[in-house]
Order: structure tokens, then sequence, then C-alpha cells
């Protein structure tokens, strides 16, 4: 009989947990790496609007100006007067009106070319289209190309100054990362990649354990394909239900006294009755005789 | 005469055994295309989603037809389970 060689599946689940760590791993340091100055600003954004909360001084305005893609902090009062900007583009009033009949975009007649997209929650919202290389560019392709170009448009989210009934605006020019796009898709492939390799473990353990119990392990490994858990499952029944060699494991019926795939003797035989009894039987089911154990056992050797 | 019914019975057995011979091959044969089914479909089933998403399709667009077929397996599968509670006999 040909040796069928032995499935090491603990072996095969310890390999694919440890790569699927390493994998996630090295993705999260990629994305964390690539996006270590954007949550670093997300952070940062954190503390400010604390501090906003608190009424933010002017310092702590200037601070928050410094990071990379904030275009300027500016201070309004009442009557949007700017009393402060962070990097001094600004100065007057701040008078913002719809630039577009859908109210996305708002402008300043005073600044004309200048473009403000509004942020309503939280600048982390906006990570998403810091990902896309053309997202910098989005808001201008959406409204501004029939206009000609030319024009810029920022982000802008604004929010209390505590309760002094000044507002804080920012605005901010996000600069997209670097290849981000490619590294989230990458991520993504090795997440669905290990994801649909676990769906075929589940179908290859049903296979090769159909195979080693002498079932039809390409029919089950396909039903186990298709339907996964629910095909493990009632696999898992079936393998409950039928009855196999201690020896071969290959799959019975439980009348047979040998196995008739490698000969080993399944059952005993009833000393009174002559009829097939399981092992470990104290009565015989056909016609009660008690069973000895010394004589049970014998039947064994 | 009893020399060629003699020769008629073994005749008569090979050509079973020739036809046992053959189904048994065939089976055999049947086995194999059928475990080069299943690494095929094994195959694409792992690299066809992946395949997918490094293209660009969203792979939130899978969770939908991935949960329906899921839910839908059950369902067809469900009969099976309870028939198979019900049968109990050793």
């Amino acid at each position: 009989m040909k040796a069928r060689k032995k499935s090491n599946w603990r072996a095969v689940i310890i390999a694919y947990l440890v790569a699927g760590a390493v994998v996630a791993a090295a993705c999260v340091g990629a994305i964390g790496t690539a996006f270590r100055e954007k949550l670093a600003l997300g952070r940062a954004y954190g503390r400010f609007s604390q501090a906003c909360a608190g009424g933010a001084s002017r310092q702590e305005l200037a601070e928050f100006a410094r990071w990379a893609d904030v275009e300027d902090v500016l201070l309004l009062d009442g009557q949007n007067q700017i009393r402060f900007s962070a990097r001094g583009t600004m100065e007057g009033v701040l008078a913002l009106e719809p630039a577009d009949q859908q109210g996305k975009y708002l402008c300043d007649p005073a600044r004309p070319g200048v473009y403000y997209h509004v942020i309503r929650s939280s600048v982390l919202r906006s990570l998403e289209s810091m990902v896309e290389e053309d997202a910098h560019h989005e808001f201008e392709d959406e409204f501004f190309y029939l206009d000609g170009g030319a024009k810029k448009v920022y982000a802008l989210h604004s929010l209390p100054n505590g309760n002094s009934g000044q507002r804080v605006f920012l605005i901010f020019s996000f600069a997209p990362v670097k290849h981000a796009q490619l590294l989230l898709r990458l991520t993504a492939t090795a997440g669905t990649l290990f994801f649909m390799l676990y769906w075929a473990l589940v179908a290859l353990y049903v296979y090769r354990d159909a195979e080693r119990h002498k079932l039809r392990g390409a029919i089950w490994g396909i039903l186990a394909l298709f339907t996964n858990l629910a095909g493990l499952l009632i696999y898992a029944v079936f393998k409950q239900l039928s009855f196999f060699c201690f020896k071969c494991q290959a799959v019975q019926n439980r009348g047979h006294v040998h196995c008739d795939n490698c000969g080993a003797r399944l059952h005993g035989v009833c000393a009174a009755c002559g009829k097939t009894i399981e092992h470990g039987a104290a009565f015989c089911p056909h016609c009660g005789k008690e069973q000895e154990p010394a004589e049970f056992s014998a039947l064994f050797q | 005469m009893d020399d060629e019914r003699g020769l008629q019975d073994v005749l008569a057995v090979i050509d079973d055994e020739a036809d046992r011979k053959c189904y048994t091959l065939q089976e055999q044969k049947k086995e194999r295309r059928l475990g080069r089914y299943f690494s095929l479909l094994a195959a694409v089933f792992v690299l066809a989603p992946a395949g997918l998403v490094l293209y660009g399709v969203a792979w939130r667009a899978m969770l939908l037809p991935l949960a329906a077929g899921l839910g839908i397996a059950a369902l067809l599968l469900s009969p099976v389970l309870f028939l198979s509670k019900g049968d109990t006999s050793k």
C-alpha cells in the first residue's frame, strides 16, 4: 500500500500565523513610516483643539502654524476681523461667501483666486484625501478646470477659542503622502491574500483529511472551498457519524469485522451468538450475553 | 466439452476482472482530475481576490458577496446538518 505523507497541520498553522504577523508588522511599519508626519499632525491637532477649548494663546496658535501642512492659523473676532495671523499671510476682514451653487467651496472677494473647502469635523477626516497623489488637486480638478485653473484651494477648519467669542481658523494645504496609494493597496492585497490563504487552508485540510479517510477528497475539498466553515462543519458532522479504521483511518461500514483497506480487526465477535459486537461492549447487543473482559480482550489479540 | 466450458468460465472471469480494472482506473483518473480541479480552484480562490485588490478594486466591495456566499452556503447546507443530527444510529 502506498504510504501517504502525513500532514503536520500544527506546523502549517504556526507558519501561517508567523508569516501573517511578520507581514502585518511590515505593513503597519511601512504605513506608520509613510504617514508619520500626518499622524503627528493629527495628534498635534488633538492637543491644539483641547487648548482651543480652554482658550488658546497666540503663542499656541503660532506653534501649530509651524506644521508643514498648515498654511496659516487665524484668530477672528465676532465681526470676522482677523486679530492674529500666525504666519502673517492675511489681515483685515475674512468675509467668506459660497463660491459655487452647492456651497462646497467658499471664497473671499477680497482675495481673488483663493478658495476654501470646509472640513467640518476633524483634520483627521482629511487623511483620506492625503492618500491619493491626485487628491491634492481634487478640489481644483472638480471645480476649477473649466475656469482655467491657476487658482488655489485650501482646506479650512474652524473652532471656537474658549468662551472669548473669537474663532480660530485653520487653513491647510495638505501635501499628499508619497506612494501612499500604492502602499495601502499593497497592504490590502497582503491582507486579502492571507485571508484567502486561510480560506484555502480550510479546504485543503478537509481535502487531505478526506483523502486520509479514503473518502473522495476532491469533492469534499471543493465543497469546503465554496462553503468554507459551513462545509467544514458538515464534514465534521459526517465524520462524527462515520466509523473509521483505528489503524489506517479508512471509512468503514459499521458491520465490518475487519478493515477493508488494511485488514485490521475492527470488532469482536460474541462467543454465544457469533455476531459482531463493539469493542468494549459489556453485553452482546444481539443476544444479551455478558461479555467477559478477559474473553473480550482475547478477541483482539 | 468440459475444457471448452472451463475456458468460457475463465474468459468470463477475466472479462469481469478487466471491466473491474477499467472501472478502477477510470475512477482513479477521475479522482486525479478532480484533485487537479481542486488545486486549480484553490489557487484561483487565493490569487483572484488578491489580484483584484492589487488591480484597484476596493476590498470592501468583496465583503458583501463573501457574506452573501457564506450565508447562502450555510442556508443550503443546513438541511444536511439537521438530517445528520437526527441520524445517531451506530
